[in-house]
């Protein structure tokens, strides 16, 4: 079993790293798609699904990744690893904010009020000159040259693979880790976990910044990959997006994230019939899966406060 | 591993506790001497719950209360724990999603030193400190004999009532807190399993020195273990001292033993 | 000064609007402790269906009787299908299938009626009148008398019917009210018929006041209703209409004297103030909390 397990996993990786020469410039394309919502998925999962919080604007902060990056390059020539690292800061240090000044909110209300984030990062986006207002930022190109020069599709691809198998990676060891038991104590039960020193505040607005992070070095290279960015790319339905896919995916679950991004990005867009459809569908899922199995989806989620 | 110095002194003064109009606590004043397993008997919602909610920081209550000479006074519930309080809960509360090994680990977050980086990274120092407690852990779940050892990497929701107990105990003695607070932990066991658990809770104590606080309703427990113990009722202390002497005083025979 | 009175107006007209969109919020939340979160797409998806009738050249009170009843008989559909088998689920449960069922519903609406903002033409007054340099139209008259009616009519349904008794015995004691015979289910279905009913009529003022329709008015709808609840006290009925008019005025009062993009932010700014500072409204009352 073992063995096969591993086979599995060697076959698929191949396959991946392989895609760019073997598939059709659509198929990677949309890989890539996928793979920039991996990042997205898996932090919105960090919060969630382990650490409790309901929270639906991580849209915005993927913006803020984005946007940083749309107005590094038009600014100051820096290469792309540092674009990366400014763009994750920033969205960290937003998402460290945010989780910082709503913590006193009760659940429910949390969640209306993190949809509010979207709006809030819209009108600053369509009210201001750096940010192009409501046409946004246009011929956003990495440097040809350097270390990580993405000029190619398939260098876009292996970028987007880069950066998802970080997160990946990084989530597997935070919930690995003491802290991955802490969130968990934090979500299941916080009264019992403050009695054995484990601090809330600090812990939830840990997670958030992490997951800002990975939300900011996906938007860089939305920002690189579409060569602009817009308030259109950021509004409340990707944060809708998002949140369907880890809840589709698996709360809690770092391959439910990968899978939750698959399944709402790749299916819809190689079934073109029902790509229309697809939020919807993932919608009927939703209430479907929380009406038959709630528990089963929700895991030992306790939350009764 | 010991803790460091004898310490564990909790003097609580005059402490009262208002839920709305209704007093639960009407000015108390105990105290658990170093090393000492000092019990707190009382009928039914005489507010021994709300002292132990009180000292750990969950009530908020007026009056003063010291550890160690340190006034615990507006300190929250996690830096309560951090400065060495640790207690159980008269329902017990574990997490369910996790394994009882993954419970009881978690009781030794306080003492934890390897931070957010090195326990990612899992650098050698980080792993060695969790294989010692590990280890710890295993000594204190083998003082159960086998009943937590082969099931350690079971869910905490599968095991038996008094299992659960038995892991939440271990869980508070894991933090190698100066002062532990026991809800009744002996509730909703029977005779025998009462009768081990009032043997392992000394041998606990040696392998963690600390201080006991222990909320209990059986008298031949709290006769056992206990050097001194308090008697609440309706929130007011009405007597203390050792065992013998206060079971056979009138006003504990009235209201206590009467309402039994 | 003129400027103030006039954002006065404009800001109870649009308050208005948000505090009958709000009703249907706090009447659920006040029984059940559950936000329904859409109501917003409802009352967006029952206005397009008046706009549907009126594009079929259905007289326009034809129209609105037909999306009445549609927002009636698709707000206890919701109830029954996605709330109804978790009301006694964990508290996520309700709000993550609420989260699926508007994905459903704005879905819906933007594969019927597309994602173009669509005008809303109605027979209700266009007129306008000028009084000392404030302008004022006969649609905030038509807003403003309607909103009165309504929360007066719903004082009465309250406080003085037995309908309004059971809900208000159901809102103390959900068990209790189980056992002396009251069929809870029946009430609840009643609460999210009235409170759809409410809602579309709420869409019908919102759609004629600004002569447009469009999808994602549902979710804007329920963030606004919602910030309205929170304002007046949620679960109280009454708080809704103080709650949806300070809303309508501090935005108003935000777009005259700050800046008109920043009407969210506004929003929100205050949604986060006040859940900061009163946890349960700005006139709420701490029991209305229900845990
Ligand atoms: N959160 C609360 N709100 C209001 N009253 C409370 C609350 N918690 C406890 N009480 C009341 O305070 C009194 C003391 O309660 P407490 O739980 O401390 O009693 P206890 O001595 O632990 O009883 P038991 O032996 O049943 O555990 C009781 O009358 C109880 O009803
Ligand atoms: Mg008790």
């Amino acid at each position: 079993m073992i063995i096969a397990g591993w086979v599995v996993m060697i076959v698929g990786a191949v396959v991946v790293l392989l895609l760019p020469q073997v598939s059709s410039p659509y198929v990677l394309f949309v890989a890539t798609e996928v793979l920039l919502y991996v990042p997205l998925a898996i932090g919105q999962n960090l919060i969630t699904g382990n650490t409790g919080v309901l929270s639906m604007g991580h849209a915005a902060l993927y913006g803020v990744g984005a946007y940083t990056t749309g107005v590094l390059v038009s600014h100051i020539a820096i290469g792309v690893p540092l674009t990366l690292l400014a763009s994750a800061g920033a969205a960290a240090l937003v998402g460290l904010g945010v989780s910082l000044t709503t913590q006193r909110i009760r659940g429910d209300y949390l969640f209306i009020v993190t949809i509010g984030l979207n709006f809030i990062f819209l009108d600053v986006v369509n009210n201001s000159t750096w940010s192009g207002a409501a046409t946004g930022l246009f011929a956003i190109a990495p440097p040809a040259g350097g270390l990580l020069a993405v000029t190619t599709p398939a260098r876009f691809f292996y970028l987007s693979l880069g950066v998802a198998a970080l997160c990946v990676l990084i989530s597997l060891a935070i919930l690995r880790s003491r802290f991955g038991r802490a969130m968990e104590a934090v979500r299941d039960d916080p009264l019992v976990a403050a009695t054995m020193g484990l601090k809330e505040v600090p812990i939830k607005a840990g997670i958030f910044g992490v997951a800002g992070a990975m939300a900011g070095l996906s938007g860089c290279v939305l920002a690189y990959f579409l060569g602009s960015v817009g308030p259109q790319d950021f509004n409340s339905n990707i944060s809708l997006l998002i949140f369907e896919m880890v809840i589709i995916g698996g709360l809690g679950s770092v391959s439910g994230s990968v899978l939750g991004a698959i399944v709402l990005i790749a299916v819809p867009e190689f079934l073109r019939s029902v790509q229309e459809y697809s939020l919807g569908i993932g919608g009927v899922l939703i209430v479907v899966m929380m009406v038959l199995r709630p528990e089963g989806v929700l895991g030992s989620w306790r939350t009764a406060r | 591993m010991a803790t460091e110095t004898l310490g564990g002194r909790l003097v609580v003064q005059n402490i009262c506790v208002n839920y709305g109009a209704f007093r639960a606590l009407d000015g108390v004043s105990i105290e658990v001497a170093p090393g000492s397993i000092t019990g707190v008997i009382g009928p039914n919602g005489s507010g021994k719950t709300t002292l132990i909610n009180a000292i750990t920081g969950i009530q908020a209550a007026s009056g003063t209360i010291r550890l160690d000479g340190q006034v615990l006074g507006r300190r929250s519930v996690p830096r309560r724990a951090e400065l060495g309080l640790a207690r159980t809960f008269q329902a017990i509360r574990l997490f369910q999603s996790m394994s009882i090994l993954d419970n009881i680990m978690l009781g030794a977050h306080r003492l934890m030193r390897a931070g957010l980086f090195e326990s990612v990274l899992r650098t050698p120092r980080s792993r060695r400190e969790i294989a010692r407690r590990r280890a710890r852990a295993e000594v204190l779940m083998s003082v159960f004999g086998p009943r937590l050892l082969p099931r350690m990497h079971q869910l905490a929701v599968n095991l038996s009532y008094a299992n659960r107990r038995r892991v939440e105990i271990c869980r508070a003695f894991m933090a190698e807190p100066l002062l532990l607070l026991l809800d009744e932990p002996m509730a909703g066991m029977n005779p025998f399993e009462t009768q081990e658990l009032s043997e392992q809770l000394p041998e606990l104590q040696k392998l963690v020195p600390t201080s006991i606080l222990l909320v209990e309703h059986k008298m031949d427990v709290i006769n056992a273990l206990c050097s001194h113990v308090y008697v609440l009722d309706h929130g007011v202390c009405i007597i203390e001292g050792d065992p013998r002497t206060v079971q056979s005083d009138p006003a504990v025979v009235e209201a206590y033993l009467g309402v039994e | 000064m003129i400027t103030f009175v006039q954002q006065v107006i404009n800001g109870a007209a649009a308050g208005s609007v948000y505090a009958l969109l709000a009703v249907g919020y706090n009447m659920v939340y006040g029984l059940l402790g559950f936000i329904n979160f859409a109501h917003g797409d409802l009352y967006m998806f029952s206005t397009f269906i008046v706009l549907a009738m009126v594009t079929l050249h259905v007289p326009f009170w034809g129209a609105v009787a037909v999306g009445m009843v549609a927002a009636c008989f698709l707000g206890m559909s919701v109830e029954r299908i996605a709330y109804r088998p978790l009301r006694t689920a964990n508290r996520i449960a309700p709000t993550v299938s609420a989260v699926g069922v508007a994905l459903v519903l704005e879905n819906a609406a933007q594969v019927i009626w597309g994602p173009a903002t669509r005008p809303f033409p109605t027979p209700l007054p266009q007129g306008l009148f000028r009084v000392d340099g404030v302008v004022i139209t006969a649609m905030q008259i038509v807003i403003l008398l309607t909103a009165a009616a309504i929360a007066v009519a719903l004082r009465v349904g309250v406080y003085h019917t037995s309908w309004g008794r059971k809900l208000r015995a159901i809102r103390d004691d959900l068990p209790t009210a189980e056992l002396v015979g009251i069929s809870v289910n029946r009430l609840v279905s009643s609460v999210y018929a009235v409170g759809a009913a409410l809602g579309l009529i709420s869409g019908v003022l919102f759609a004629a006041y600004y002569n447009s329709v469009y999808v994602t008015m549902g979710l804007t709808g329920t963030l606004n209703a919602f910030t309205a609840a929170v304002l007046g006290g949620i679960g109280s009925i009454g708080g809704s209409f103080a709650g949806g008019l300070a809303l309508g005025l501090l935005q108003s009062l935000g777009a005259g004297y700050i800046s008109s993009g920043y009407q969210n932010t506004i929003t929100f700014v205050v949604l986060i103030v006040v859940l900061l500072l009163r946890p349960n409204g700005m006139f709420g009352k701490l029991t209305a909390a229900r845990a």
